[in-house]
């Protein structure tokens, strides 16, 4: 069974569409089945997918958005868990080399940034799969999408320089806790993601640290030893990664 | 005013009157209406609705895999709400369409 590609592009995009507005996604896969079957009936009819959509696609998907329901989940347990996730490694970089002063500024915004970033990148999804957008337009998207995030992480690090906003410095034992805490988040999400590598990913980044900690060798090796280590667990997860590509195909 | 604007607000009762038939899939509802002579600039608006008629417990649906293979697909059945719902429609547009003939005839 076989669509034709106006439809399985409108269908990839309503998917896109119905993802980055947070709807229920059992919900959503029921619908979008109904539809494929609907189109691949309609299609053996000779009708096209204008027929079933409507002249505009967008409409269409409005229309679908307000019946489907909200995945209340995703700003209650997705948004603040992958948050944490990414304060706890900002986090364990510091409280492992027993840096214990945090800025107010880094704290705020530093979360601030993300929320920002998550709210820009569904929107740019919604708006690329609701519009038929020329292929220059939707490139410059998303480069910009792609530089944005790291331009406002790099303004917090810069204004931090610059601007001085009351600090916060943590007791030596609240440090211990920090780096526990931290340890906790990186189980909960692998447990909740059922994926070790919110596990491997910072046990690779954060225990030859402490390790050559204790060990008596000069700065500069220490660097090239976590370096190397960085590189290499890299370079395998992508070879695993193309392997498991390999292998869908 | 175009008639599918017209249609999409008794959209809601030619499905309950498609559906009460017989149970009945997407595809099929469509063709009935066509049958009948009502045809939709998008048919797929009725998934939409018939989204929302399922919420208000109107209808059930029951997933069947096909003989011939392929994806399931899904039946739509009238629960007893929707039945009183079809009953509550006929009489509301038994009124609107008297209302409308005499309008238009000038009476």
């Amino acid at each position: 069974m076989t669509l034709s590609k106006e439809s399985q592009t409108f269908l990839d995009n309503l998917r896109i569409y119905l993802f980055a507005s947070n709807k229920k996604e059992a919900e959503v896969n029921e619908l979008m089945e109904e539809l494929e079957d609907h189109l691949y009936e309609a299609e053996q009819n000779g009708k096209n997918v204008e027929h079933i959509i409507g002249k505009s696609p967008k409409a269409y998907m409005k229309e679908i958005e307000t019946e489907v329901e909200t995945d209340g989940r995703f700003w209650l347990i997705f948004v603040p868990l992958i948050l944490l996730n990414a304060f706890a490694y900002l986090i364990m970089n510091k409280a492992i080399a027993d840096e214990r002063d945090y800025s107010m500024l880094a704290l705020i915004g530093n979360p601030l940034v993300f929320i920002i970033t998550i709210l820009l990148l569904f929107g740019m999804y919604r708006f690329i799969a609701a519009n038929k957008l020329s292929k220059k337009v939707t490139a410059m998207l998303y480069i910009v999408m792609g530089f944005a995030p790291t331009a406002m992480f790099t303004g917090i690090l810069v204004a931090d320089l610059f601007i001085e906003t009351p600090m916060l410095t943590i007791s030596p034992a609240m440090n211990i806790a920090v780096i526990i805490a931290a340890c906790f988040i990186f189980i909960a999400a692998a447990l909740y993601w059922k994926a070790w590598i919110s596990v491997i990913v910072p046990a690779v980044l954060y225990i030859p640290q402490v390790i050559l900690r204790f060990i008596n060798i000069n700065e500069e090796s220490k660097l090239i030893i976590i370096l190397s280590i960085i590189i290499v667990f890299s370079l395998s997860l992508i070879i695993w990664q193309l392997r498991l590509l390999k292998k869908d195909k | 005013m175009s008639s599918s604007q017209l249609l999409k607000g008794i959209l809601e009762g030619c499905l309950l009157a498609v559906i009460a038939e017989r149970e009945t899939y997407g595809y099929e509802m469509v063709e009935k209406l066509a049958s009948y002579g009502f045809t939709m600039v998008s048919e797929g608006s009725i998934y939409p609705l018939l989204l929302r008629m399922k919420k208000e417990g109107l209808v059930t649906t029951t997933s069947k895999t096909l003989p011939s293979g392929g994806p399931k697909r899904k039946y739509y059945k009238l629960t007893a709400e929707g039945h009183a719902e079809l009953e509550d429609f006929k009489g509301r547009w038994a009124v609107i369409s008297t209302s409308m003939d005499n309008i238009l005839k000038g009476d």
